[in-house]
This record gives C-alpha cells, structure tokens and sequence, in this order.
C-alpha cells in the first residue's frame, strides 16, 4: 500500500474515532458512571432561583477531591450509580454558597429536598445525610411578650418548650471544638434582653444554669401598652443584635452560625389604627433591610425559625419564590380590617399574620415557618434548629426502569434555610447495558455486579453454541458405532 | 474449522450458523468491555449516536467476514479467498452499514410524529420502532457484501436470494431478539425483562440466523465413497471420483482383473454385478448390471436392481449417504454401503 493511501487510511481513522468518540473525565463535561453503560453530565446550576450552589458528585476523582465534605470512608457512597435493571440511581449533593466560595453545611430534611427524573418525581427516594458536622451556633430566641401571648396561654407554653430537657441540651451541647451560646430576647414595642439591660449588655448564655434561672424569672406577666412591632423586632434582631459588639465577637471567636427563632402569634401591630394594608409598607422596608442581611452573610449566614401559634389568616397561602408584598397577597380580603382586638370580632389580631411570615423567611433564609400553638411543636421547633447539620448527602430513587431507556436529567431542588438547583444528564447506551445489580429490599440501594459477570453470559453462550459443533459429528460416529458401521 | 469435522449429516449446515452466532456474541461482549471498563480508564467513551452504526457496522462487517472465512476455508482456497475475502467483505460491509446507520439517525426526527420527535432524535432510546431500520441496513449489507464476493470469487450468481435476503432475515430475527428481551424477558425461564441480557441474545440470533441462511456446507465438498460392509473383503473402500476429482464410474463384481472392486463369487457378486457412477456434479448413481439378486436398501425404501434383459438398459437409482446395496441373496451376499466424505480424505 503506498504510502498516500496509508496517510489517508489513517487519517480517515482518526476522523472516524472523532466523531464517533467523546472525552470523557476531568475538564472534559462528561463523566463515566462506574459499573454501567452510562456517561453523567456536569451538573448545571441554576443560580438565579436562590442563593445556594446544588453541587453533585460526578465522579471518585471529584470525591476524593472535595476531602472536607467527604471522608475517605465513604467515596464508595459518594460516587454516582445507575441501575438499569432496577430502576435505581444513587447520586450525592452537597451545598456551597451561590458563587462557590465556601460550603454551606445545612440540616435538610425530605420535605426541603425536591427530586425528580425527567421533570417527574420518582416512585420512591431516600435521603441518606453524611459527615455529621459539629458547627458552633448561636441560638437568638425572640419571644412575642405581648398580652395576647399570655392571654391564650401561649406564654406557659413558650417557657415549658424552653425548660423542657431535650432542647435544653441541644442548645447547650458541646461537640469536639463546637460550642453552641443562646440569647434570650423578647419583644413588643421594642427588643429587650430576657432579665433586663439594654441590646448594647448583651451575654451569650453558654451555660444552662443562668439559661434555666432567666427562664423561670421572667416572662411573668405581659406589659402594659405594650404593641407588637414583629418587623422591628426582626429588623432589630438581624441587625442590631448581631452586630453588638459582645455578639459579634462571640460569633467569630466561635465561628458560630446564629439562628434567630422567633415565636410570635398574631400581626405586626404599632396602634389602634393599624389596619391590614398599613403594614405593607413596613414589610417591604423590613424585607429590604433582611436582604441585605443575607447578601453580606457570607458562609455563617444567619437564619430564620419562624413559629406562628395560632392559626394562619390564610391557611392556603402560596408563597412562590421570588414573589413580592402587594395589599392583595397580604391582605386578601381584608385590606382596611383592622388588626387590634378593639376593633371587635373582625380583628385580625386573632390570626397569625401567615403572608408576612413567609415574605420574612424568604427574604432573610431559613425553614418554612410553623403554624401551631401546643408546646410539642414549640419544643420541636427549638430542637429542629439546634440540630446537626451535615456535609454531604446521599439521594437515592427509583423509577420505573422503562424510564430509563433513553437520556433523562435528574434535578435537585433544596429549598430550606437557603434555595438552590441544579440538574444532571445521564445518558446511556441503547446497545449495551452493564449487568444488573441486585436491589435491595430494605432501601434503594443495590448491589452492583461485578463486570466479570458477563463472562456468564458469553460462556453460556459460548458453550452452547461449541456443544452444537460437536453434537452433530458425535451422535454421527456413535450411530454407525452402534450399527457397527464405523470404520475400522 | 477443517470439512474433515463436518460429517455430511443435516447438522453440518449449522456449523456457520453457530461459528457466527458466537461471533455475534463476542461483539457484544468486546463493547461492553470496552464501554463499562476501559472507556473510563482512557477517557474515551463511544457516543451514543456513534454506537449504534459502530455495534451493528461491526455485526455486518463480522457476519460477511465469517462467512466467507468459513467458505474459503472450508474449500480450502488459497489466501486471497481465504484471508483476503473476508477482510475485503468486513469492510464494505462495515462502512455502508455505518453510513446508511448515520443517515437513517440524522432522519429519524423528520419522520417521526410530532410528540415523538424529541424522543426520535434522542440516541440513547431504546426502541425496536427507531432500531428496526438500522438491524435491517446491517443484515442487508452483511448480505451483500458478502454475496459481492461470493459472485466475483466463487461466481455464485444464484446466491443471491440466500445472502441478501438472508441477511435481511437475519437482521429483523436480532432486532425482534432484542425486542422480545428488553420487553417481555424470558419467563419460562424466570428471566425478567432486561436490556443487559438483550442485545447479546439480539446479536447472537442475528449471527446465527445469517450463517445458517447465507452459506450452507455444500455438497460438492464432500466426495462419494464405496466400502465393503461384509464377507471376505469388508472394510475394503474406495473413492469413486478420481484423485483429480473428475467423475468416474466403478465396477463391482468377481471378475478377476480390471474392476475397481473385487468380490469373490462365493460372497454372491456376479461377474460384473453393479456400477457406481457420479454425473460430474453431487449426484451419484448405482446400476444393477447383472441379473443376480441385487438391492439397493434405505430408510422406508428397497430397489430391485435386478437388469432386466427386455429392458434397453439397466435400472439406475440415486445413491444417498449410507444407502447400501446388498449383492446376492440368503448366506452367499455381499453388503456394500456408499458414503459421502469430505473430499480431503481422498
């Protein structure tokens, strides 16, 4: 073959295998899923929904890589897998702020997780959390000390959720070199520390004798002329307190993570003349200011529990993300109804002021509030903030494998004290598929089959088709054997 | 594969058959290899829209190479027909196979319904309806490719129907395979359904189908044989075609010289009793040449070849694989058996 012909045999091959071929790994978008016929895209963050980077694991190398959210003991768990027999897919997420300059380490629940397949949920999935995190936390409780808290009972509720044992040791619980502090705030016409002062004296409590003796020595008796300003107070909160000196300084020799809970149980209400509508104003303004807030936290950024006792004005409420205070998503029917109880049976005082709640969660970041006035829901609410957070989590689902006989995007919504998403394409082979694992029956995992498996199928194979050559010539020879034909 | 381990016996036809079935399932096997565990090791995966036409171009290029390897081997041909054919066969094969594979995927979505187009464009759907056409184009050119050859070589002009259309067979046999196993598995045997199992079962009918349609072991390489099954000289065989392969006749009797098989009077042959003949082409004949007993015996059949002096010339009937023919009656016969046996034993 002349030499021309060889240069253009090979060229020719090369174009072939370019076309034909894709890079694969590191840098190159696209990652193999091991053990199967599959190839993962780099995740693709939509970044204008939230402030949170849904990071997914691709790859061991991308495992191994991110050493502080994962341990070396669990690279196995980390790394992406697909069964197609099953149905099942394994892929693990773990957080980072927006622009990726540090990591966020949440406490997610199922409810704050949203996961679907091909824009569909799946028949079933598990969230498995990992790397259980000790972080310092700065735990700010604001208590609506307002008659109408009293009046319900709500209050020997708020100091028995805060005597109660549990919470108490998870406020104060010590884990390697994290230490956890609480602030006891109440509110009405203004902020105050529990036990008196001013904002400037403020003391993180770090242990829970002086914690139990402001408990049970306060919060006696409601104050007279004493209004709810809610939006101040939380304005107040996130910027005044946070930013006192004692505070800041606890936070950062901590490292600490504040959380502000809140327990309030009726409107934002300054005088007898405050209406629905007059408060739109205020919440915008508040709203701005939480922005702010939350724009400059940084990694320790603070959060929001927000308990509402009593019942919501408008139990169907649906906040949309990105949606924005208007009289009629505030106030519904109800602009020019006044809030005080002076204004009779249609007060609005009665209610708990659910919109703005949600608007204020929003703005600043943090769990979805919680409409509910018995001390269980209150205790579980002090125990749902001074829970762990973790580093990195493992989602699992299953669909029906049919689905997964084309390309399919999986997508991850995390929606809790911070929002974010991001989805993945895996694509897989029509023509050849790995061998099928074996699905568990407890969870949704499944136990990949080792490759050499396939060595199952071609030997069979094999072997029946090498038995076919011979059984033919064999049953031949021993015919004229028996009949006494064979050659001799 | 050497004829010597084909007996002629019905099953020999399924000697391609199984030699390419497997070959089937060894490419199965080698891209899987290559997709699951070395791809991700030199990071370079097959596309999804590159798999198709390189799977089903090489099952084309694989299934003409190894019938016409198995043809020229089996004839013994030199190294162009035995080495070159193939090669030239795997190539052409492959190369239109990929292709007519790229231009049916590039349309697919233009004729795909309007709610089925995304799915259509989509290369990794796994689907007989958007399949069909590509196992059809790698069955047909696998035919034609190696009909080409097979024309210009051996000028087999007739094999047409068996190569093409046998391809064609062949290629929808794999897809309906294929179909069947990721669809409705194999209950019988408690085999879910399942892609995994699919497409080596897919790949191996499709081998199997197109050796067993394509080229069947033909009877001109095997040669007629006639043994002495009993009486003095049992055991005694000879060819009857002639060491250059041209046709001959051979004469049994107990004349003393000049015949090719000598069988004592006693043993009950007639001076010169039967003739043995091949026409020049894979049809062998025996004439009864005297008027002692003389019967030809096969299953469900017996011929009297007795010669029949009223007659213009003597009876004849067909011989086929282990007919035998009984010279004489009572304790004086001879029985004389013919066998078809690869010519390399000559």
């Amino acid at each position: 073959m002349s030499a021309l012909r060889r240069l253009w045999l090979a060229a020719g091959a090369l174009i072939g295998i370019g076309v034909a071929c894709q890079p694969i790994g590191e840098g190159k978008g696209w990652f193999p899923v091991e053990g199967s016929s599959f190839v993962v895209s780099e995740p693709r963050a939509d970044t204008d929904k939230g402030d949170l980077y849904v990071s997914m694991f691709t790859s061991r190398q991308q495992c191994k890589d991110e050493a502080d959210v994962v341990d070396g003991a669990d690279i196995d768990l980390c790394i992406p897998q697909v069964d197609r027999g099953s149905g099942r897919l394994r892929l693990g997420i773990f957080l980072q702020n927006k622009d990726k300059t540090g990591r966020r380490f949440l406490r997610l629940t199922n409810e704050q997780v949203t996961i679907t397949h091909d824009a569909q949920p799946p028949y079933k999935w598990e969230m498995i959390p990992h790397g259980s995190k000790s972080a310092s936390q700065l735990y700010i409780i604001l208590i609506d000390d307002t008659f109408s808290v009293y009046k319900t009972g709500g209050m020997e509720k708020i100091k028995s959720a805060l005597q109660n044992k549990k919470v108490e040791e998870a406020f104060f619980r010590k884990e390697g070199s994290a230490r956890s502090g609480v602030l006891l705030l109440r509110f009405n016409n203004e902020v105050f520390p529990l036990g008196g002062g001013t904002l400037k004296d403020l003391e993180v409590l770090e242990k829970p004798g002086p914690y139990e003796e402001l408990i049970a020595n306060n919060l006696l008796k409601p104050e007279a002329n004493a209004w709810s300003h809610t939006y101040e107070a939380i304005g107040t909160t996130f910027t005044t307190v946070l930013e006192s000196p004692k505070v800041q300084k606890w936070i950062t020799v901590n490292n600490a993570i504040p959380k502000v809970i809140l327990l309030t149980d009726g409107y934002n209400n300054h005088e007898k003349a405050d209406a629905c509508k007059t408060n739109l104003d205020r919440l915008t303004d508040l709203l701005k200011t939480l922005k702010q807030v939350r724009e400059k936290g940084g990694e320790k950024k603070p959060s929001l529990y927000a308990l509402g006792m009593g019942e919501p004005i408008f139990p169907n409420f649906d906040f949309r993300i990105n949606m924005k205070p208007t009289v009629e998503n505030l106030c519904g029917d109800y602009p020019d109804q006044g809030i005080d109880s002076s204004w009779g049976e249609g007060a609005l005082e009665r209610f708990v002021d659910n919109p703005s709640l949600e608007f204020i969660v929003d703005a600043i970041g943090g769990e979805k509030p919680v409409f509910n006035s018995s001390e269980d829901a209150i205790a579980e609410m002090f125990l749902k903030a001074a829970s762990k957070t973790y580093s990195w989590y493992e989602l699992r689902y299953e669909v029906d494998p049919l689905h997964m006989r084309h390309s399919f995007e999986t997508r991850v919504i995390v929606d809790a004290a911070a929002r974010g998403e991001s989805t993945v394409t895996f694509v897989g082979s029509p023509w050849v598929d790995a061998p099928s694992g074996a699905p568990s029956k407890e969870d949704l995992t499944f136990l990949r089959s080792p490759f050499l498996r396939s060595l199952a199928v071609v030997g069979t194979l094999l072997g029946l088709m090498v038995t076919g050559l011979y059984v033919g010539p064999a049953l031949f020879n021993a015919r004229r054997a028996l009949l006494r034909r064979a050659r001799k | 594969m050497n004829i010597t381990l084909l007996p002629y016996t019905w099953t020999r036809h399924f000697a391609p058959a199984l030699v390419a079935g497997s070959l089937g399932c060894l490419i199965w096997w080698l891209f899987l290899l290559y997709d699951v565990q070395i791809a991700p090791l030199v990071g370079l995966a097959i596309r999804a829209e590159g798999e198709g036409p390189l799977v089903l171009g090489t099952m084309a290029g694989a299934m003409a190479a190894v019938s016409l390897g198995l043809e020229g081997k089996l004839r013994r041909e030199g190294l162009i027909a035995a080495v070159g054919l193939p090669i030239a066969g795997f190539l052409v094969a492959w190369l239109l196979t990929v292709i007519t594979l790229i231009g049916v995927q590039a349309a697919l979505p233009f004729v795909a319904s309007k709610a089925m187009t995304v799915r259509a464009a989509d290369p990794a759907f796994v689907s007989l309806r958007y399949r069909l056409l590509g196992w059809l184009a790698a069955g047909f050119w696998a035919g034609a490719a190696s009909y080409a050859a097979r024309a210009f070589w051996y000028r087999a002009w007739f094999a047409f129907f068996e190569n093409i259309i046998g391809g064609v067979a062949a290629g929808a046999i794999g897809a309906a395979t294929y179909h069947l196993m990721y669809t409705y598995g194999f209950p019988p045997l408690g085999i879910a359904r399942d892609l995994y199992l699919a497409t080596p079962l897919g790949l191996t009918m499709f081998g199997y189908t197109f050796g067993l349609l394509a080229w069947g072991v033909p009877d001109e390489l095997y040669g007629g044989w006639v043994r002495v099954l009993s009486g003095p000289r049992a055991g005694y065989r000879i060819p009857i075609l002639r060491p250059d392969g041209t046709s001959a006749e051979r004469f049994i009797g107990h004349y003393p010289r000049g015949l090719d098989v000598n069988v004592p009077a006693e043993a009950g042959a007639a001076e010169l009793h039967v003739s043995l003949l091949n026409d020049g082409s894979t049809r062998y004949a025996v004439r009864g040449l005297s008027q002692a007993p003389t019967t030809v015996s096969r299953m469900l059949e017996s011929v009297d070849l007795r010669y029949d002096p009223a007659r213009p010339a003597p009876l004849e009937t067909d011989l086929h694989m282990e007919d035998r023919v009984t010279l004489g009656t009572g304790a004086q016969t001879t029985d004389i058996e013919f066998l078809l046996l690869p010519k390399e034993d000559a």
